[in-house]
């Protein structure tokens, strides 16, 4: 058949993006990760050194800390954004279609990049200036900079990635919410369940697969978060809200430690992999249970 | 148990740009099988989801008993509803599907959970779905998620059944024996149903009384033996009844009635000023049931018209012959071992006495 020679015409833009921008950067970093490659030391020039980079990993503590911070973010961080999200959601769902016009309004935060929301929040939090600075400070629920402590900045963190990825959890959620069927409801009046009856056995089965969407989405882009990190505390103070991106980054481009740098990014790349894998797992089978 | 009145119902969809219904209004005895019958659109869900209050009445009133239940809430009229579209609790097993109903708090009480996985088992072998009880709605075809859905009304002992076309996904054979299950069921328990179809046959066999909707409208309501031997206008003829009647139109020329312009049937002085009316006006839509035609030779002076079998349809012990009379179709349902074969010069007949006379402008029946 002559279209099958054309076929490949219309595969190659897509192919040529995959391969310039996923693949080919994937196997250089592939690559690096098994040689010695800096650009501060001189001897360190790209010979293959076997497994050297990952052997150091597996000793290196500020590696275990940054998993670590990484966790006591995300999890705390979707947790509350799955709740508020589904909140918002319901609300919005519930609301007269003219209330629909909101929905752009509150996507607002989502769509402004990590680095602004970054700066509001170091600019809001700033105890001398700072509107919720001055605020928190005042009721003496922190002494000075929320920032500059490391109980309260990894906390600041969080409600800086709540403020900006709830909105974005809750609009699936509405998607989600407006598209369910309504016959179960009709069903469900009938049979006489009560309202909470009626969330738990009709909307949240229902609604959990864009439930699961939204929990994976952000699970994956909570594993690599950076931009907000480091222009709010760049990891600090001390290495309290070093998470593993921004470790990675350290190592990559402060220290110029390509081939260290890029060990870590691969063990990164394979632990998301299975923990989404896993994830996405235990979620469908929640759903049955 | 409760007799059922709907009285004046209208109800419009779009902000009035659809009329679902329009001045329905009927009777259903206490504990007595009341069949809804329509083409699909007639307004046969609509009218079952007023009487649920699933959805609101625009005018118009619902009386259970004595009691107007028109502002009621859907828990509190105390019905069961199999609904056409299954509307089955996706994450939830059959067993659980089933049990819902007797779960929900403000039935609680009544029964024990021993009591009520009891009577989901009981429901679940009368439906022949005890097989299916741990599954999930997803994992089962069409007719066994029907069953579940009528399971599910069925399952408990309200004042009232309705039921959307519980039956319309099962395959033939399964639908003939639920037809029975569900008429014995009715029986036994004597509650009230109203029950939805669009299979003609399926209203006549199973209700004792039934209503006849098109198009938003209640065309005809009575039994299903009067609405069978005496339909109220051509819509009713043609719907009910399988195959449907046949029509044939009719002027009068002197003292004979004839036929498509072609065939002569005599009429009484009497008939004749019966139908006088009419006849000034577009004339008389003569019907006659295929089963009250006869197959004569083509040359005998019984014959009223004489065409061509175009079509043998052999439906076991009967057969239904299509036969072509210039450019009309007329159908005649016969014993099998007495149809002609295909291409076949035959004559038909019939008397008057099996014939219905409709108004060809009003198109309601004359007598």
């Amino acid at each position: 058949m002559r279209s099958r020679r054309y076929i490949w015409w219309w595969v190659l833009p897509s192919a040529i993006l995959f391969l310039g921008i996923i693949l080919i950067p994937f196997i250089t970093a592939l690559t690096y990760s098994f040689r010695s490659l800096s650009f501060t030391t001189s001897t360190a020039t790209g010979q293959y050194i076997g497994v050297e980079n990952y052997r150091r990993l597996v000793f290196d503590q500020d590696f275990y800390n940054s998993f670590k911070v990484t966790f006591l973010y995300m999890v705390p961080a979707i947790i509350l954004q799955g709740l508020l999200g589904l909140g918002m959601a319901l609300l919005i769902a519930g609301a007269v279609r003219r209330a629909r016009i909101l929905i752009p309004i509150m996507l607002l935060p989502t769509l402004l990049t990590p680095v602004v929301i970054g700066l509001i929040g170091v600019l809001t939090l700033n105890p001398d200036f700072g509107v919720i600075g001055q605020f928190l400070n005042r009721l003496g629920l922190v002494q000075g900079a929320v920032l500059g402590n490391s109980d309260t900045a990894l906390l600041a963190i969080i409600a800086v990635d709540t403020y900006q990825w709830t909105p974005f959890v809750a609009v699936i959620l509405t998607a989600g919410l407006l598209a369910l069927p309504k016959e179960p409801y009709e069903a469900a009046q009938v049979d006489g369940a009560n309202r909470i009856q009626t969330f738990f056995r009709v909307t949240m089965p229902l609604l959990w697969q864009y439930f699961v969407v939204a929990i994976l989405i952000r699970v994956i882009d909570a594993f690599r978060i950076f931009d907000i990190i480091w222009v709010m505390t760049r990891g600090g103070p001390g290495t309290a809200t070093e998470a593993v991106a921004v470790y990675a980054y350290r190592h990559t481009f402060r220290y110029w430690d390509l081939g260290y740098g890029s060990a870590l990014i691969m063990v990164i790349f394979v632990f998301i992999s299975i923990l989404v894998e896993y994830l996405y797992k235990a979620l469908q089978k929640w759903q049955t249970a | 148990m409760a007799k059922i009145s709907v009285q004046h119902v209208s109800k419009t969809y779009k902000g009035g740009e659809v009329q679902a219904l329009k001045d329905v209004s009927f009777e259903c005895e206490d504990g007595k099988f009341f069949c809804l019958l329509g083409p699909a659109g007639a307004g046969k869900t609509t009218t079952i989801k007023l009487i649920a209050g699933i959805e609101a009445i625009d005018k118009g009133q619902i009386f259970m008993d004595e009691q107007d239940i028109t502002d009621l809430l859907p828990k509190d009229r105390d019905v069961a509803v199999a609904f056409e579209t299954y509307a089955l609790y996706p994450q939830r097993t059959v067993r659980e599907n089933l049990a819902f109903p007797l779960r929900a708090p403000m039935r609680k009480g009544g029964m024990s959970e021993q009591q009520i996985q009891q009577r989901v088992v009981e429901i679940a072998k009368l439906l022949g779905i005890e097989e299916l009880l741990e599954r999930l709605p997803r994992q089962l075809s069409g007719g066994q998620r029907q069953r579940v859905a009528l399971g599910r009304a069925l399952v408990r002992k309200p004042k009232a059944y309705l039921l959307d076309e519980p039956i319309a996904h099962l395959d033939a054979k399964l639908r003939h024996r639920m037809r029975g299950e569900l008429r014995r069921i009715q029986l036994e328990l004597g509650i009230t149903t109203i029950y939805t179809t669009p299979d003609q046959l399926e209203a006549l066999s199973l209700a004792d009384y039934m209503a006849v909707l098109n198009n938003g409208v209640i065309e005809q309501v009575g039994t299903p033996a009067e609405i069978y031997n005496h339909p109220i206008n051509l819509f009713v003829a043609r719907f009910v009844g399988d195959p449907p009647m046949n029509t044939l139109q009719a002027k009068l020329d002197g003292s004979d009635l004839v036929l498509f312009g072609l065939a002569k049937l005599p009429v009484s002085a009497e008939l004749k000023t019966r139908l006088a009316n009419a006849l000034a006006g577009d004339g008389v839509v003569v019907g006659v049931r295929p089963k009250d035609l006869d197959i004569v030779t083509p040359d005998s002076s019984e014959a009223l018209f004489k065409g061509e079998v175009k079509n043998v349809q052999v439906l076991g012990e009967t057969s239904i012959i299509t036969v072509v009379i210039n450019a009309h179709e007329l159908r005649a349902k016969l014993n099998t071992q007495m149809a002609p074969g295909r291409g076949e010069r035959v004559g038909l007949k019939f008397t008057l006495d099996d014939c219905h006379f409709f108004d060809a402008h009003t198109e309601q029946r004359l007598f």
